[in-house]
């Protein structure tokens, strides 16, 4: 039997290896004159199937999606014949997220109709039929060209649950999801379809009725135009929790029961966060739909739940103009206005946005959306374009891969030292919540910490880099390739708002937070040899502070005589505008990188 | 089997404490409640667009644990157990498959009916299952990546947080892991 191949080494050449131009790999492998036979050809045959590899598991499973078809094949819990009532079942037409829609004959009047099941069960839940009949006459008031209408309510046994149904119009067409699939609609067929939803949506927010949970599933074309279907349905099923619950969170939607997970795409950042949705957040959800319309593009997607929210809280899709040569920079303009984070930052009317689609149709200027009366200027900075939120960096280069190596395998001599800066430059870092993640309170405040800092430094002759990052976002390569010689941070700076009210949480979270930050400042440290690291801390963490330093100096030797603290009164991020303050922070920095 | 949130959470507890066996018990009641939630799933919300699994993780995770008694890394660990269910409710899918093309009388859960929708292209999930217990006896770390990658759906930043490696080292391990995994399912090149 051959001998095995030393599978450390394996794992430290195999990317060594890799970094290097194919044709130099063997003679790289051959160099390495402590490199034992059996590994040597371990490494060699995976550096041969690494190409082919390449796609290889990529394609996750659990990201993958299951199409209607198989959802609805056998199943169905009404058999045709089936009496309901009035109506007499004829057939299954489809399911949508809030149950199975079925066509049906209405005996009295002799007129065939869509029967619409929810899944729910009216049994479980007291006052559950008065609210849901309240509810359904709202939307029985809605009788417009471009909105399928309700004719009736009731409910019925079905499979031993009390199910709430609806009737309503029977449509011939197919869903804009249907469409979307075979792509991007013609540019004026977009605008026409968008402005019908438009009129559809306005003739409703007139009414008080708030679609909430817009979507291509629930757009029907039709030979006469655009059809709306669910109109607050969101409302009449227990499924979306987002929409209702008033002090939640992105996390809650996470893990809310019966959260219908497919609509999360069109979602609004408000919905996410919990808030009550108002006409905007219609508004938000038409654009991405829009969106989809002119790019055949969802406005926003990721393999993951989480990643998902993420880039519906922070990131700006790409312009339109990117994925449809035919739109303007006045389309584009118009689509992000839609989608802005802020609601008050967004069209406030869907007239509003006809007209505007009107006057690019017509090749006028548009108006520009008319902010909320009540924003201030700093909410309207929130509709810029954001960066995007940088889910890993990116390290591609040769000379990175090289250094890194060196760092992870302790060979001392080999290790590159980062070039002198001309000017120090300083990275700040701040909590994710308050300062990555778009937060109206941290706007309303006037910016988070880092600005303050970088305030309180202006005079200095240094270059700030204002990361508004938290070690907790894994970003330590993209800070290590900023070659700080100072790095300033909170000591609590991984601080997470939605944790920090429960007391027993919010120990724990920060004592993990506390060990992330170590690790994060000791990666820096080994790579970055020059870089220098400044924790402030509020007063009532000042005992914690040396605690603190002594363990990271313990875990990190490289570490000693590079880390620095200071106390700060009160820690909120005001203090740091206050003169005292300022001022403190500026003799600080001085101090430590010898400024004069 | 009855699941009970104050239960499942003691263990969770238990077993992110390094109670190996609470782990297994663990893994039972989510892998019954999650097997019961796809099921449900298909006869009830039948959104149409998307229904990933990860999406019952999510769900099934707010189900089973009581959220004021668990702490961040415990949350970590539940994703992490879950991925694991869903290996083995993929593996017993395409065991079934398997079975079912033998005439056998196949009594194991299948998640969906139209089997071919949960085999990925070009994966022989059986196959992959036996190289990933192979490679998790030359790097446990290795196998467990491709387990939450590949099973649980998670990105390279979950993975990170839940191994508590820097995202730079999963997407090493799993640039090796997946190469090894390759060649070992499809032998070398020749």
């Amino acid at each position: 039997m051959k001998s095995p191949a030393d599978w450390e080494r394996v794992r430290e050449l195999f990317h060594h290896a890799l970094a290097l131009p194919a044709e130099d790999r063997a003679g790289f492998l051959h160099r390495e004159a402590d490199l034992d036979e059996a590994t040597r050809r371990e490494i060699e045959s995976l550096l041969a199937a690494h190409g082919d590899a390449d796609r290889f598991l990529s394609d996750s499973p659990a990201a993958r999606s299951v199409s209607d078809e198989d959802l609805l094949a056998g199943i169905g819990s009404l058999q045709p014949g089936t009496r309901i009532g009035a109506f007499e079942i004829l057939g299954l037409l489809g399911a949508g997220g809030m149950g199975e829609v079925h066509r049906a004959r209405d005996t009295r009047l002799d007129r065939e109709v869509a029967i619409k099941v929810l899944a729910r069960d009216l049994a479980d839940d007291p006052g559950g039929r008065d609210r849901f009949e309240r509810e359904a006459r709202a939307i029985s008031r809605l009788t417009h060209p471009h909105i399928c209408t309700l004719y009736d309510v009731g409910s019925a046994e079905i499979d031993g649950r009390s199910a709430p149904f609806l009737v309503m119009e029977l449509l011939d067409g197919e869903t804009l999801a249907d469409r979307l699939r075979r792509g991007s609609l013609p540019l004026g067929q977009a605008i026409e379809t968008a402005i019908e939803i438009l009129d559809a949506l306005g003739a409703a927010h007139a009414l008080g009725i708030i679609h909430r949970d817009l979507k291509p599933a629930n757009i029907m074309l039709t030979k006469s135009g655009v059809k709306l279907l669910d109109f607050g349905l969101a409302r009449l099923t227990p499924a979306r929790v987002a929409g209702q619950n008033t002090g939640g969170s992105a996390a809650d939607v996470l893990t809310a029961p019966g959260i219908v997970f497919g609509t999360m795409p069109y979602m609004a950042p408000e919905q996410l966060r919990g808030a009550d949705a108002d006409v905007r957040t219609d508004l938000f959800a038409f654009g991405a739909v829009f969106y989809e319309m002119l790019t055949g593009r969802r406005a926003f997607s990721a393999g993951s739940q989480p990643a998902l929210i993420a880039a519906i809280l922070e990131q700006d899709p790409e312009p339109v103009t990117a994925e449809q040569p035919r739109a303007t920079p006045g389309l584009n303009g118009l689509v992000r206005a839609c989608l802005a984070k802020d609601p008050g930052a967004r069209w406030q009317h869907a007239g509003d946005v006809v007209l505007a689609l009107r006057a690019l149709a017509e090749g006028r200027p548009p108006s520009s959306p008319q902010p909320a009366s009540d924003s201030s200027p700093s909410l309207l900075r929130a509709s810029r374009a954001r960066r995007p939120w940088p889910l890993h960096a990116v390290w591609a280069t040769v000379a990175i891969v090289a250094a890194l190596s060196a760092w992870m395998l302790p060979r001392g001599s080999s290790q590159p030292v980062a070039p002198a800066n001309p000017q120090p430059v300083i990275v700040f870092m701040d909590s994710p919540l308050e300062g990555r993640v778009y937060d109206p309170r941290t706007l309303a405040a006037g910016g988070t910490n880092a600005d303050d800092l970088t305030d309180a430094l202006r005079y200095l002759p240094i270059v700030t880099h204002k990361e508004n990052t938290s070690p907790m976002w894994h970003r330590e390569e993209e800070v290590r390739q900023q070659n700080p010689d100072l790095i300033i941070s909170h000591l609590s700076c991984l601080y997470d708002q939605r944790v920090a009210n429960e007391p027993a949480v919010r120990t724990e979270f920060f004592n993990m937070a506390q060990n992330r930050l170590t690790a994060f400042f000791g990666y820096v440290a080994s790579v970055n040899p020059r870089t220098k690291f400044l924790v402030y801390s509020r007063g009532r963490f000042g005992t914690q502070e040396e605690t603190w330093t002594r363990d990271v100096v313990a875990r990190f030797p490289q570490m000693n005589g590079r880390l620095f603290t200071m106390t700060v009164p009160g820690g909120d991020r005001a203090t740091f505008r206050d003169p005292a303050t300022m001022q403190q922070m500026h003799a600080r920095v001085v101090e430590i990188l010898g400024l004069r | 089997m009855v699941v009970d949130a104050s239960e499942v959470t003691r263990l969770l507890r238990a077993w992110t404490d390094g109670h190996a066996a609470a782990g297994d018990a663990l893994m039972d009641a989510v892998y019954g409640e999650l097997r019961k939630m796809a099921r449900g799933y298909l006869r009830r919300e039948r959104d149409g667009h998307s229904l990933p699994p990860t999406a019952l993780v999510h769900e099934a995770y707010l189900k089973l644990v009581d959220q004021q008694h668990v702490r961040w890394q415990n949350r970590a660990h539940f994703f992490a157990i879950a991925a694991r269910v869903m290996r083995r409710i993929l593996v017993d899918h395409a065991r079934g498959h398997a079975s079912a093309k033998r005439g056998g009388g196949g009594t194991t859960f299948t998640l969906l009916d139209s089997d071919a929708r949960l085999d990925p292209p070009g994966v022989d999930i059986l196959a992959l299952d036996v190289a990933l217990e192979k490679l998790a006896g030359i790097d446990p770390r290795q196998s467990r990546l491709v387990e939450l990658r590949f099973f649980g759906g998670l990105t390279v930043d979950e993975a990170a947080a839940v191994l508590d490696i820097a995202p730079i080292t999963v997407k090493r391990d799993w640039a090796l892991a997946r190469t090894w995994l390759y060649r070992e399912i499809r032998g070398p090149r020749r």
